[in-house]
């Protein structure tokens, strides 16, 4: 089989030296965050255990909190409220701000869910594309590295399972298009009336657990590592939060 | 830092092939993203993150991720069949006897998917079990792929040899 094999060599080659040169991409700053997130849990450096899922649990409610922000640039799909305000940013040029004087906030509502400490947030928000705003929590602020550069808290406590996202975007986005179903699980719920979808998904962390539910004016979503009821309890426990945000960070588009 | 390594030599070249794929610029970070999960998933085959090996790990395990988005945009894509079942030997036999230039050209008329799980089961002589978790397939779907594949390339040659 060695001509087999070489030939195997061969055209991978040639499959790649098309794309040996091609033009450099400004990978947005989302992408870039993940990756290091992600390398700093291959490289070992306070990698993340797998919790047992009483632990889970109890980060998972002392970790959420939501708000409602955002801005479109008028192309948010019927049947969900555009939010006023300012949207972020300069065309085609990513960048980040711990200031809002140097961007203007988008923020208008904040809710938080039951077991969240008020001194423990910090958010940033970005505008994808134009096409929808989504939100990220997590339960303590960032901070700097040896570099300066803010991180993300890094340790068990810490890790996935602190996240919030707001979507507004259609109910197409409950498909989970771009999501590797074989290792998907989901069920349809109802919170507060409205319809929602539990999803668990096996991730090399762990496994990972989302809750898409509809209000009145916004899909949110839930993510972290949880079981159904838990979700739940915390989906319906969501309120409107009016206390001073400690860190806020904006990365618009 | 291998993992840090082959972020940094290869996610140009990934973007590169996720957006000849998908023609989408979000979409492709999407894909990429996914495919460095992937390889974080199985850094222990990756000897050494400078190496054709990992370049090539990089650029299957891209491609195959775009395809799945594909998909599952419901965009004409080849659904792997159930298993073919047949016996290997003869067709061995009959790859071994041909040219290099020969092959280059029966693998150049497979879909890509074919020929990556001939690289990693072939070339990088990966179990079915390993290619699979590579590619986020099931064995079962490996194991169709390998076998079509085969197929597809003896069914290419043989028509080579009798124009």
């Amino acid at each position: 089989m060695n001509n087999f094999k070489t030939a195997l060599e061969n055209v991978m080659q040639k499959d790649i030296e098309r794309f040996e040169n091609s033009a450099e991409h400004e990978f947005s700053a989302e992408f870039e965050k993940n990756m290091t997130e992600l390398s700093r849990h291959v490289s070992g450096r306070k990698r993340p255990k797998r919790m047992r899922i009483g632990r889970v649990i109890a980060a998972a409610a002392a970790a959420v909190a939501l708000f409602a922000a955002g801005t479109l640039a008028g192309a948010v799909s019927s049947g969900f409220k555009v939010v006023s305000g300012v949207r972020m940013g300069l065309p085609s040029k990513l960048f980040t701000a711990a200031d809002t004087e140097d961007c203007p906030s988008t923020v208008e509502t904040i809710y938080m869910l039951d077991g969240f400490p008020d001194n423990q947030i910090s958010i940033s928000d970005f505008d994808k594309n134009g096409t929808f705003v989504s939100s990220m929590y997590f339960p303590a602020p960032w901070k700097p590295d040896d570099e300066g550069n803010m991180r993300m808290p890094w340790d068990d406590e810490l890790y996935l399972p602190k996240t919030i996202h707001l979507f507004q975007e259609t109910k197409e986005t409950f498909k989970f298009e771009y999501t590797d179903m074989e290792y998907v699980t989901y069920e349809t719920l109802t919170v507060n009336g409205g319809q929602a979808y539990f999803i668990t998904r096996e991730r090399f962390y762990g496994l990972e657990s989302y809750l898409f539910w509809e209000s009145e004016n916004y899909i949110f979503t839930l993510k972290g590592s949880f079981s159904e009821e838990r979700a739940l309890e915390l989906a319906n426990s969501l309120k409107v939060y009016d206390g001073e945000i400690p860190f806020y960070g904006v990365r618009g588009v | 830092m291998k993992f840090d390594r082959l972020y940094k030599n290869y996610k140009r070249l990934m973007f590169g092939i996720a957006y000849d794929i998908l023609k989408n610029e979000q979409d492709a970070e999407d894909a990429v993203q996914e495919a460095f999960i992937r390889l974080a998933d199985n850094i222990d085959k990756i000897a050494d993150a400078d190496s054709p090996q990992a370049r090539n790990f990089s650029v299957v395990v891209t491609r195959n991720i775009c395809f799945n988005m594909l998909k599952k945009r419901h965009i004409e894509m080849d659904i792997d069949d159930e298993v073919v079942c047949s016996d290997n030997s003869a067709e061995d036999d009959f790859l071994a006897a041909q040219g290099v230039e020969t092959l280059e050209r029966a693998l150049e008329s497979l879909p890509e998917k074919y020929r990556d799980i001939l690289y990693l089961t072939v070339y990088e002589e990966l179990s079915l079990r390993e290619a699979a978790k590579l590619l986020g397939i099931t064995y079962e779907n490996a194991k169709s792929r390998v076998k079509r594949a085969r197929k597809k390339i003896s069914d290419f040659l043989k028509e080579v040899s009798y124009e």
